[in-house]
């Protein structure tokens, strides 16, 4: 009834149309969901751990032994630095202490610390469309789906797939990321969403709210992932359109995500408010 | 044993691109090496023996990264075969053509993933950033695609002739 190239050209039409409607489906459905599980993370990731260490080993050599003319200048800036650090650090625990006794004064109950597991970064996603990291820590340490994973500049992602020893992280600088933020100044609400190059959007924010250039961005503990309080970036750029309810803010996070090499996860998710930890 | 050859460049190339190249600024944003890989087996390979590969190439590409599942495989796929009726028909075998093969390859790829991610997805799309991207991708692809391409050809060959050698000599030692 139908030639053979027919059938060849409707059968390739079909499967055309099967995987455009496959593709459509996993790209829209929640992360997690729409994959078979950890297998290739498991095979892989010991391998790049092994070599990101062989690596740093090499690097380190060279940082130590042959790259010691800088170190003395370095030092004395260092120096420097610590003394200035060292004021400020004064004036933060006094601040702290003062906090504290207000905290006491409001019958604040302060919570326990908070459970944290540091990870080294042992694989990035081969693709630059897509903004994933892999860690040496997973199921065996106490990580989860759904974990925050922080470093001390702030906030770098949440685990999405865990293996037994490793786990995968969506960094928030990926489209698919999502935060819910406060500005820090004047406390107006949005959500930091990723814009694929190393910097964020802070989406939903009013024009009726006051958002200047140079403004901390900060978690609001409200989307129940990240600790309120952990700092994201700075607002590098601010649009308000002639229309529409919403401004246009830009923010560069604080964390540098082309130089993350370890990270830490924070492994109790009931504790989510920092302002309540000492 | 030709699958072990496979297996391990396979490895080789998604942790070179996942752990080393990653770390250095000139190469953090380079097209996906697999790809080169991809292409060999296409113009180079039989296609039953080629498929599976090419699939599970996909399927650990898809598990590595945050992309929708399928996104690798499906893009994968498409070039495989795609080059595997082109063979039939010209010579794309040949040393001219070959850079300009996986520029196509890595251009098909990134088609793939921009239509996935912005337009299935429904994601915003940052223009400068997916032009400027995919610009280098394809700038990298012509100048290391043939190498790539060679070095994976002549190491095919040496582990033939290894493979060949000591198979003869498990041969002759079991009939002494």
């Amino acid at each position: 009834m139908f030639s053979r190239k027919t059938v060849i050209i409707a059968g390739i039409i079909v499967f055309i149309a099967v995987n455009v409607i496959i593709l459509s489906i996993t790209s829209r459905r929640e992360y997690a969901s729409s994959r078979p599980g950890p297998i290739a993370i498991a095979l892989v990731a010991p391998f790049q751990k092994m070599v990101t260490r062989s690596v740093q080993f090499v690097r380190d050599i060279w940082l130590d032994y042959f790259f010691l003319v800088s170190v003395a200048k370095e030092n004395t800036e260092l120096r420097l630095a610590l003394k200035q650090s060292m004021q400020s650090n004064n004036q933060c625990y006094e601040v702290r202490q003062k906090n504290s006794q207000l905290r006491n004064m409001l019958n604040y109950q302060e919570k326990q610390s908070l459970n944290i597991a540091a990870a080294e970064v042992v694989g990035r996603d081969p693709s630059p469309w897509l903004k994933t990291i892999i860690i040496d820590k997973g199921k065996s340490d106490g990580v989860i789906r759904g974990l925050p994973v922080v470093v001390p500049e702030g906030i770098v992602g949440q685990v999405v797939d865990v293996s037994n020893r490793y786990a995968k992280v969506l960094m928030i600088i990926d489209q698919n990321s999502a935060v819910d933020a406060l500005v820090q100044r004047t406390r107006a609400r949005g959500v930091i969403k990723g814009e694929s190059e190393n910097r964020c959007l802070f989406k939903f924010a009013l024009r009726k709210h006051d958002i200047k250039i140079g403004d901390m961005i900060i978690s609001s503990g409200m989307d129940g992932v990240y600790p309120k309080g952990l700092t994201i970036g700075k607002v590098s750029q601010v649009i308000k359109r002639s229309a529409g309810i919403f401004q246009d803010v830009a923010v560069v996070p604080f964390v540098d995500f082309e130089k993350l090499e370890e990270v830490l996860v924070i492994l109790d998710l009931q504790t989510h408010d920092l302002d309540h930890k000492s | 044993m030709t699958y072990l050859f496979y297996a391990i460049i396979l490895l080789g190339l998604i942790i070179c691109q996942t752990t080393l190249l990653s770390r250095i600024p000139l190469t953090a944003e380079i097209y996906d090496l697999v790809i080169a890989f991809i292409i060999y087996l296409g113009i180079f390979r039989p296609f039953r023996e080629s498929l599976l590969v090419v699939l599970l190439a996909g399927f650990m590409m898809d598990n590595l990264s945050g992309s929708p599942f399928g996104i690798y495989m499906s893009a994968y796929f498409w070039i495989f075969a795609g080059l595997q009726r082109s063979a039939q028909w010209f010579r794309i075998g040949d040393s001219i053509l070959l850079p300009f093969v996986v520029a196509a390859g890595v251009l098909f790829e990134n088609i793939i993933f921009f239509g996935t991610i912005y337009i299935l997805g429904s994601s915003e799309i940052n223009s400068s950033f997916v032009i400027r991207t995919t610009a280098i991708q394809i700038a990298w692809a012509l100048v290391t695609g043939l190498v790539l391409l060679r070095m994976v050809r002549v190491a095919h060959q040496l582990w033939d002739n290894w493979h060949l050698k000591f198979v003869t000599a498990r041969n002759g030692h079991s009939k002494h």
